[in-house]
């Protein structure tokens, strides 16, 4: 008897085990993961999408900035898309938010960086009305107000990213032009878009459907665009060090020894490299030049002929620069030296 | 003080909470049936106006008296809500009182 009732257990345990995988099996089918883009103000597009959705059977259940979950629910839904940053916070005003949806009959599905999405199922012979959360104007436009407040202030910061990037570029970088046109382009959409969301307030033909849909890119976007102007400022400050330098400009001393003619050329480059502009030339013999930091050679060209037109790196510090001649294999007493100082 | 004209729907919020402090699925049902079905207010319109009307001191939030319903958010209208709503009245009823005289005097 009580090996029986064992083995009864053990049969239960184990075809119970057996369901949840199966279980789990069809819950995995049940459940689909579709990307999404959508700007803002085409405030139609996601909510009929969702709509669609519903209708071919997929119920969303958590929408992320990029992508959608769905899962299987015969149940159709109409779906509302409200901007609202409230449902960001916690506490009272949040619940109050989300209760006040609920009580008319809106299921609260999720939130993303502000965008709230609401469903409520569809009920045959219930009026249109009642799916729709903004029924005046006034409210409404408060509501589209919201998402333009938050816009204009992130227009501002790409303002003023672009304003930061043509600076740069100006004073020598030239890929600031690239990050300069980018957030141009970002400003120029968000206006676009405070411009539709206005435009929605005031075309009263559209007024009564007040979801609208998400402009994600544009956050990642200005996100991206901050980093990067972060980064090209930090890259510009090292370059002011150098501009700093008493070696500033163009230097040139030019005399004539051993027939030896040289003038030299230094000027400073972005990112910290010395553009090194060299041009001498020995009748007879060859020149050396070297650059010295701390008694050691950091760098040294030599020939009859030296004419150089390349970068060179220099860190902070004191270098000492010789230029010598070299004549018939014996090294001339005479050479020209001075000293540059980074700082 | 110079009150600017109420929506409809902040109009007939403050209306169904003269009486009573009420919530807002009650006073969606209540506007509903007092316009006979013309005006609806959507859960959106519900939240910003009744934000709106906090903020400006009209309504203030309270707590349901019924134990079994304790939970539940209400409404109520502030002694400044009052006086708002009557000013309101006051004022459609000079437009209403004038448009009478007027189209009577025509007919």
């Amino acid at each position: 008897m009580k090996q029986l009732l064992y083995n009864k257990v053990i049969k239960t345990v184990l075809s119970g085990a057996n369901d949840g995988a199966e279980m789990r099996k069809e819950m995995s089918r049940d459940r689909i993961v579709r990307p999404t883009l959508y700007l803002a103000w085409n405030y139609d597009s996601e909510e009929d999408a969702l709509n669609r959705m519903s209708e071919k059977g997929w119920r969303l259940k958590k929408a992320h900035a990029f992508h959608k979950e769905y899962v299987k629910d015969s149940i159709k839904y109409i779906y509302r898309i409200d901007y609202n940053p409230v449902s960001r916070m916690l506490g009272g005003e949040k619940e109050r938010y989300i209760s006040t949806f609920e009580e008319m009959g809106w299921e609260y599905v999720s939130s993303v960086l502000g965008w709230n999405y609401f469903a409520k199922p569809v009920i045959d012979g219930v009026d249109e009305d009642e799916y729709q959360i903004y029924t005046d104007n006034t409210t409404l436009m408060d509501a589209l107000s919201r998402w333009i407040r938050m816009a204009r202030c992130l227009e501002i910061i790409c303002i003023f990213i672009t304003l930061m990037n043509v600076f740069a570029f100006f004073s020598g970088s030239d890929e600031n032009l690239y990050m300069a046109a980018l957030s141009l382009l970002e400003v120029i959409l968000f206006e676009f878009g405070i411009v539709s969301m206005k435009r929605k307030g005031v075309n009263k033909g559209k007024t009564s459907r007040a979801g609208y849909v998400t402009g994600y890119i544009l956050y990642f976007m200005l996100v991206a665009g901050l980093i990067a102007t972060i980064i090209g400022l930090v890259v510009r400050i090292t370059d002011e060090d150098v501009l700093k330098t008493k070696f500033q400009g163009i230097h040139v001393f030019q005399e004539s020894m051993n027939y030896t003619s040289m003038p030299l050329y230094f000027s400073v480059n972005s990112g910290g490299n010395y553009d090194l502009d060299v041009y001498g030339e020995t009748e007879n013999g060859r020149m050396i030049m070297t650059i010295y930091s701390k008694g050691e050679a950091v760098y040294s060209a030599s020939g009859s002929t030296i004419a150089l037109d390349e970068d060179i790196y220099l860190k902070k510090g004191s270098y000492k620069v010789e230029v010598s001649f070299e004549f018939e294999k014996e090294l001339s007493e005479n050479f020209y030296s001075f000293d540059i100082e980074i700082d | 003080m110079k009150i600017e004209p109420l929506t409809e729907s902040f109009f007939y919020i403050m209306l169904c909470l003269y009486k009573s402090p009420n919530h807002g699925y009650g006073i969606m049902q209540e506007t509903d049936y007092l316009s006979g079905g013309r005006v609806k207010i959507g859960s959106g319109t519900m939240y910003g106006a009744t934000s709106n009307m906090m903020s400006k001191g009209w309504i203030i939030e309270s707590r349901s008296m019924d134990p079994n319903d304790s939970r539940k958010r209400m409404y109520e209208l502030t002694g400044i809500g009052r006086g708002v709503l009557e000013e309101e009245v006051k004022r459609l009823e000079e437009l209403t009182n004038n448009a009478h005289r007027i189209l009577n005097r025509m007919t």
